[in-house]
């Protein structure tokens, strides 16, 4: 608030002073009831009780406008009241008061009235700020009431938001106390059905266990029953025992009656047909009688059947071993014909390995001619000192060392050659033993087999004979068992019939023998036959010998193959030898010389170049200028000589043939000083033509390029340059001429006297070529495109 | 949308290839390698690169000599290694060795099979041009003046005109080598390298 007579200091000043002896107004101005106001004076003034008067209209404060000097000093009225300033009271003031004490009354009631006024201003002033804090509090209670209101709206959103949940919340409450119902009355009857079940289960645990005893007691029952049972039927199997026994008994006893009723029946039986029996047996009797008599007579030729039948034995006997022994030849026989075939075939192999042994000395011959070449070479190369050219070449040293390696393997294969012919001469030798042998053995072997085949037909009746001989022995031992048995139940009978008569007794002892001495026969046949698989035994083990024999004989033709195989790379091994001599590092190494005797692999490539190639040249050139310069050293060297011979004062006369050499040397000079410049004048010469050739394609294509990327072709003739655009006719040109600063002036013609506005504009006025030319160009292009300028390669 | 076509490659195409490489090979190692003046050769485009041939009628004349009987032996599949052999002209001694190995694939006569495509080709072979090109950052320098000499090495039972002749393989005693890169036709497989001269430490 500015400062001013009215301003709330000089009023509070004014009004403070004497506010408490200041009669109220009755228009104080205050807050609005229930406003917090700050200005407590007011209310305080106003006593606090009344309810505040309605605010005068606030004055103007331009009335009350005072410059600062007048608030200082209230303005002196025209009469010179002024009312004392403390405050604000200046010496000046001071004096003046003083001076004017005659209108104090006057001052007095100014002063009323502006304490009045001041009253009234600040009452206005305080209605006014009760106004402004009115108006504050009527927007802080806005704003409290809309905040209110927000806050009421918040508070009702919560309530409602609080009422959803508390109605969904009481809702869900409902749901789970019915779930909790449900779940209590399931769980009840859940509980009912459990009891329910338990106790039927009781029910039947006791029903069973009622069962249980009932079975115990019914089993204990039965048990006890069948215990009885059981002692019963024991009882009663005693008692059966018993009564078998004694049934056994009786049955023993009849049976033993029985018995004895049959002993006697057959006794009777026995005494009965014994009657008979002595009756057939008599005729029985007589009837071996007669077969005795029948066999006394045939015992003759039975001995003469005995001894051939031995006879026949020892002869198959003999057929046998003689078979055995013609099988054992034959045998021997094929193992000498098979050896005979092994020895022909090893002569055969020994022939071809002649064959290679003579090839292979005639290699052996080749091979040590070389050789002697070899040493030739080697001595020559030594004495000229050449070292050889390429890189690579081997020393006569390393030369030596494989020659000598060579010649060691050559005496190998020599040794190899001579051993395999000795034992090739030892193999003939015993091939042809053989062969003899094989001769012999195959006659001997032919007629074993034909006695052999007489033996097995011989062996073969003689097995049928003895066969016969063998069921008739047979036979003959039933008889006699017979005859025997019979014997043995007439004694046992008690001699009814058994009184034997002398003859049949003879009889039955001729029996005996006969039976005897076939038994022998047999004997001797079964021997026989012992032998013959004995022979057939020998003579499987003499198959296995010959499979042997065989087996050894494929050994040795493996051996002799093997033997052929060595001495095939043995001459293998020799032409390789005298290839690498050949070739002497051809390969860049020196050849796996095998020292170790070993066979060195076959070079598997070969290298080769054309004969006349650029190396051969360069060193033929080489050589042709060495010889050149030979020549002209020597004719120099002859020319010196001489030119000794004339002498210096030229009395005595110097040697011919000196001068002539010298000025030989010197033409030689010269003709080579002459070749030499005109072989530099060639390469100069070409020098200069490739040179030409380069100049003119740069040129060219700088042209070109000028070309394309001006639009004119330049030719240049004399300081005289003629353009003449891409596409153009031949009378579109445009002259320009080359003064001698450079300079460069266009020339009259055709086509330029039709451009003169150009020429006017760009090279008359604008004194640019660059510029005219750009018109041009442009010009041309919007011509179109034939002059080449709209299209572009 | 169109599709790519699968063309088939020959014995007889590969051969063509493989002497054609040959060709622009040994050009370029006489070139780099100082062996013939360079104004005697003239620039070609091929692979890709500005290929160095020669000019000199009587250098050009002996390779179409040789490569020409090489790709006769190469259709024969007989061919194992072309070998160019530089060496000293006054030493005589051999100073590199530049090896291309070839293997052959063991095709029936008249058969084909399906080709490499192109670029495929040309860039492996681009990179060993490549590679001679920039051998000469390690190579020694050739301090004398050099002559070449191109070897072939066949089978044994090939068939040998009279012009042709047994060579030594001419080795370099003290060698260092390094391998370069290989192409491949599918039929023909070609390994190079570069043996040269060790220097002395």
């Amino acid at each position: 608030m500015a400062s001013g007579p009215w301003s709330k200091r000089a009023l509070d000043a004014g009004a403070d002073g004497d506010a408490h002896k200041r009669p109220a107004l009755g228009t104080v101005v205050g807050p609005p009831v229930g406003s917090d106001c700050e200005e407590d004076d007011v209310a305080g003034a106003a006593g606090g009780a009344a309810p505040p008067p309605p605010l005068p209209p606030p004055l103007p404060q331009q009335t009350l406008v005072a410059t600062p000097r007048a608030a200082a000093a209230p303005p002196l009225p025209l009469s010179g009241a002024i009312a004392p300033d403390k405050e604000n009271a200046t010496p000046a003031a001071g004096s003046i008061r003083g001076s004017l004490e005659p209108s104090a009354s006057a001052l007095r009631a100014s002063g009323a009235v502006w304490a009045r006024e001041a009253e009234m201003l600040r009452a206005s002033e305080r209605a006014s700020e009760a106004a402004r804090s009115r108006e504050a509090a009527l927007a802080a209670s806005e704003l409290e009431r809309r905040s209110a209101q927000l806050e009421l709206s918040r508070e009702r959103e919560r309530t409602v938001a609080l009422t959803r949940q508390r109605d969904f919340l009481e809702a869900s409450e409902s749901e789970l106390r019915a779930q909790l119902r449900a779940l209590r009355t399931s769980a009840a009857d859940a509980e009912r059905e459990t009891r329910k079940a338990l106790d039927a289960a009781r029910a039947q645990a006791a029903a069973l266990r009622d069962d249980v005893a009932r079975e115990r007691a019914e089993g204990r029952s039965e048990r006890s029953e069948l215990a009885r049972q059981l002692d019963a039927a024991r009882d009663e199997a005693s008692a059966a025992r018993a009564e078998a026994d004694a049934g056994r008994a009786d049955a023993a006893a009849a049976l033993a009656a029985l018995a004895a009723a049959r002993r006697a029946e057959a006794d009777a039986r026995a005494r009965a047909q014994t009657a008979e029996g002595a009756q057939a047996e008599l005729e029985a009797a007589r009837r071996r009688i007669a077969r005795l008599e029948s066999l006394e007579q045939r015992e003759p030729e039975l001995r003469r059947e005995l001894e051939q039948l031995q006879h026949a034995a020892r002869d198959a006997a003999s057929a046998r071993a003689d078979a055995d022994a013609a099988r054992a030849r034959a045998a021997h026989a094929t193992q000498l014909r098979e050896e005979l075939a092994d020895a022909r075939a090893k002569v055969a192999s020994l022939e071809r390995n002649a064959k290679d042994v003579r090839a292979l000395e005639l290699e052996k011959t080749a091979l040590v001619e070389q050789l002697a070449e070899w040493r030739e070479l080697c001595t020559d190369d030594s004495e000229d000192g050449v070292g050889g050219g390429g890189g690579g070449a081997p020393s006569a040293a390393q030369l030596a060392d494989t020659l000598r390696q060579l010649r060691v393997q050559v005496a190998r294969a020599s040794e190899r050659e001579g051993a395999l012919a000795a034992r090739l001469r030892h193999e003939e030798l015993a091939a042809s033993a053989k062969e003899a042998q094989a001769a012999l053995a195959h006659d001997d072997a032919e007629d074993w087999k034909r006695r052999a085949h007489d033996a097995a037909r011989a062996a073969a009746v003689d097995r049928q004979r003895a066969a016969a001989a063998e069921a008739e022995r047979d036979g003959s031992r039933r008889l006699l068992a017979a005859y025997a048995a019979a014997d043995a139940a007439r004694a046992g009978a008690g001699g009814a019939g058994g009184t034997a008569t002398p003859d049949l007794r003879e009889l039955q002892d001729a029996l005996v023998a006969a039976t005897a001495r076939a038994d022998a026969a047999a004997a001797e046949l079964e021997a026989a036959r012992a032998d013959a698989s004995a022979a057939r035994g020998a003579e499987r083990t003499a198959l296995a010998d010959a499979a042997a024999a065989r087996a050894a004989a494929e050994r040795a033709a493996e051996l002799e193959a093997s033997t052929a195989r060595e001495l095939e790379a043995a001459r293998r091994f020799a032409i390789d030898a005298g290839a690498a001599g050949r070739a002497n590092g051809g390969d860049g190494t020196m050849g796996a010389a095998g020292a170790d005797g070993t066979v060195p692999k076959p070079p598997s490539h070969r290298v080769l170049h054309l004969g006349i190639n650029p190396t051969q040249r360069a060193t033929e050139a080489m050589v042709e200028s060495l010889r050149e310069r030979n020549r002209a050293l020597q004719l120099r060297l002859d020319a010196l000589g001489a030119d000794g011979a004339l002498g210096a004062d030229g009395n005595a006369p110097r040697p011919a043939g000196a001068a002539a050499a010298q000025a030989a040397a010197a033409a030689a000079t010269a003709a080579a000083n002459l070749e030499a410049a005109q072989a530099a004048a060639s390469a100069a010469e070409a020098h200069a033509d490739r040179l030409k050739t380069v100049f003119r394609e740069k040129i060219h294509e700088f042209r070109e390029a000028v070309c394309t990327l001006f639009g004119y072709r330049i030719d240049m003739v004399d300081r005289r340059y003629t353009l003449r655009p891409l596409g153009g006719s031949r009378n579109e040109t445009l002259l320009f001429n080359s003064g001698a600063d450079g300079s460069l002036s266009m020339l009259e013609s055709d086509w330029a006297a039709q451009l003169s506005p150009l020429i006017g504009e760009y090279l008359q006025r604008g004194s640019s070529i660059p510029a005219f030319l750009a018109a041009v160009t442009l010009q041309l292009f919007r011509d179109g495109p034939a002059h080449g300028f709209a299209t572009q390669p | 949308m169109a599709t790519a076509q699968k063309t088939a490659i020959t014995l007889r195409g590969s051969v063509e290839i493989v002497t054609e490489f040959f060709g622009y090979s040994v050009n370029s190692i006489l070139y780099q390698r100082g062996i013939y003046p360079p104004e005697t050769f003239k620039k070609v485009s091929k692979y890709g690169l500005t290929m160095l041939v020669t000019t000199d009628a009587g250098l050009s004349d002996y390779l179409e000599q040789v490569l020409s009987q090489l790709s006769m032996w190469l259709i024969d599949r007989s061919v194992q290694k072309l070998v160019v052999v530089i060496a000293g002209q006054e030493s005589g001694k051999t100073l590199e060795r530049w090896v291309f190995d070839v293997r052959a694939d063991k095709l029936p006569d008249g058969a084909s099979v399906e080709a490499r495509p192109e670029k495929e080709l040309t860039s492996e072979i681009q990179a060993i041009i490549r590679q001679i090109t920039a051998s000469v950052t390690f190579l020694p320098l050739l301090d004398e003046a050099c002559t070449f000499d191109l070897l072939v090495y066949t089978d044994t039972d090939v068939n040998v005109p009279s012009a042709w002749e047994e060579s030594d393989p001419k080795y370099i005693a003290k060698s260092e080598e390094v391998k370069l890169r290989s192409f491949t036709t599918k039929i023909h497989k070609v390994d190079a390298a570069v043996s040269y001269l060790a220097e002395d430490d």
